[in-house]
């Protein structure tokens, strides 16, 4: 059930992100509001559904919107897996937790997308990636992330986290 | 025990990388078409997202329509007065273009883009990555539409098919960074290659005698076996030439404004020729 309810999310999410974002953008950048909710999602439930709804989200954005596919995939499962596994060491309900995950996730993305323009021999200005697109995005991404993280929270957080719990004490 | 639970998030982490990355190698070399899962993963987001976009298009649309009523009301009696100077045109061109089209019989002048047919659609959803300037379209295979096909407005040319689904296609744009073309300046008829970058601006470079000026229109050359010749891509706004002397850089202001692009026709080749380095069916 909460299953469905994830994927409901995710497709919601990259319909609202390729139609509706293109108005809220800011100096001609969109929020990656999937990075928002990968990180909150795997601050819920840990590494393993981290990963899984990193690849999920991942591939999705991927398959209908890039070429060659699987690197956003790629991006978001790391940052599934990395913010899942530091999920335990941190208090859930403060904000400074959504914000500096998505900080690093924004980084890390950036960072394997670059990694693979270069590798794929996409001629790429460094600079130009980070002054026009990293920093905006990076901040964009942190102030959406706190609203995601928060709704996420509250409308269905605290059950994740009692059956995450729950999960957990059955291993 | 822990340990070993350790050890298997790892393990599945490392694995899935690893049938990523090589998801990533086999799509990142030029395909006829995408595989059975991508393309049911875009059948299914792309109704929701053409609809979502034609909400959100018919919104604006009418937000901008009563903000605007005054200004209409002025540029409604303006147009009016045009629409009869240009019927007066109209018919004069109407003349001249059948003496034209007479003078080509008698020439013998083969009509450069008779080759191929139009297949009108709409743009459905916009790559949220912001480095992207990738759009999905409402056809695909199923109409005929394949990879490399060149996609058009009526204002000049947008860029390639990439990729091809059952009933959706991914267009990359000429001012996307991956995205280049072969052009011609009109005028002087110099030949260079125009390239998009990560601002979306369309910078190329030419032979360093081109005679070149602001101003000069700049349509494909008909190389490289993607775009048909002829097709409109803009107008030079700046001409650099390089400490090296070696070419002249130019930047062009695209016809097309790829933000706003909301149809556009893929041309498709219909005389079963070779076209574009392959066979189209």
């Amino acid at each position: 059930m909460s299953a469905w309810i994830i994927a409901l999310i995710l497709v919601f999410n990259i319909i609202l992100q390729s139609t509706v974002f293109q108005y809220i953008a800011v100096l001609g950048i969109r929020p990656d509001s999937a990075i928002a909710i990968v990180v909150a999602l795997s601050t819920f439930l840990g590494k393993e559904y981290g990963m899984i709804i990193g690849v999920a989200a991942g591939m999705m954005q991927d398959i209908v919107f890039s070429r060659p596919v699987g690197i956003t995939a790629l991006s978001y499962m790391l940052i599934g897996y990395l913010v899942g596994s530091n999920s335990d060491k941190i208090f859930k309900e403060n904000l400074v937790v959504p914000l500096a995950f998505s900080a690093g996730a924004t980084l890390l993305k950036y960072f394997i997308g670059i990694f693979f323009d270069y590798v794929l021999g996409i001629p790429i200005s460094l600079l130009i990636y980070i002054q026009q697109y990293l920093l905006i995005e990076l901040v964009y991404n942190c102030a959406i992330s706190i609203v995601i993280y928060k709704a996420l929270y509250w409308v269905y957080g605290r059950k994740l986290l009692k059956d995450g719990l729950r999960i957990k004490r059955k291993r | 025990m822990s340990k070993l639970y350790k050890n298997r998030s790892i393990i599945m982490v490392a694995v899935a990388a690893i049938i990523i990355i090589v998801i990533i190698a086999v799509t990142s070399v030029d395909r006829e078409r995408v595989s059975a899962p991508e393309s049911l993963v875009g059948s299914i987001i792309k109704p929701a997202t053409g609809a979502v976009t034609a909400i959100v298009n018919s919104i604006r649309n009418s937000v901008t329509g009563i903000a605007e009523y005054r200004s209409l009301k002025d540029a409604n009696r303006t147009l009016n007065e045009q629409i009869i100077s240009l019927r007066a045109q109209a018919r004069e061109m109407e003349a001249l273009r059948q003496e034209n089209q007479r003078l080509r019989e008698m020439l013998d002048f083969k009509d450069t883009h008779s080759e191929f047919d139009l297949i009108g659609c709409s743009v459905v959803g916009k790559s949220p990555d912001n480095t992207s300037s990738i759009f999905i379209i409402n056809k695909g295979a199923d109409n005929g539409i394949m990879r490399s096909m060149p996609v058009v407005t009526n204002n000049g040319l947008v860029g390639q098919v990439i990729d091809a689904g059952s009933n959706w296609a991914k267009v990359l744009p000429l001012n996307d960074q991956r995205s280049s073309v072969s052009v011609m300046v009109n005028r002087t008829r110099d030949t260079g290659i125009l390239k998009g970058d990560i601002n979306f601006v369309l910078t190329g470079s030419v032979s360093p005698e081109a005679a070149v000026v602001e101003g000069d229109d700049v349509v494909t050359s008909g190389m490289g076996g993607i775009y048909p010749k002829g097709l409109f891509v803009g107008k030079i706004t700046g001409i650099r030439t390089g400490d090296s002397q070696l070419l002249k850089t130019i930047r062009v202001e695209p016809a097309v404004d790829f933000d706003k692009v909301e149809e556009v026709f893929v041309l498709k080749h219909i005389e079963g020729l070779p076209f574009g380095g392959e066979i189209v069916e």
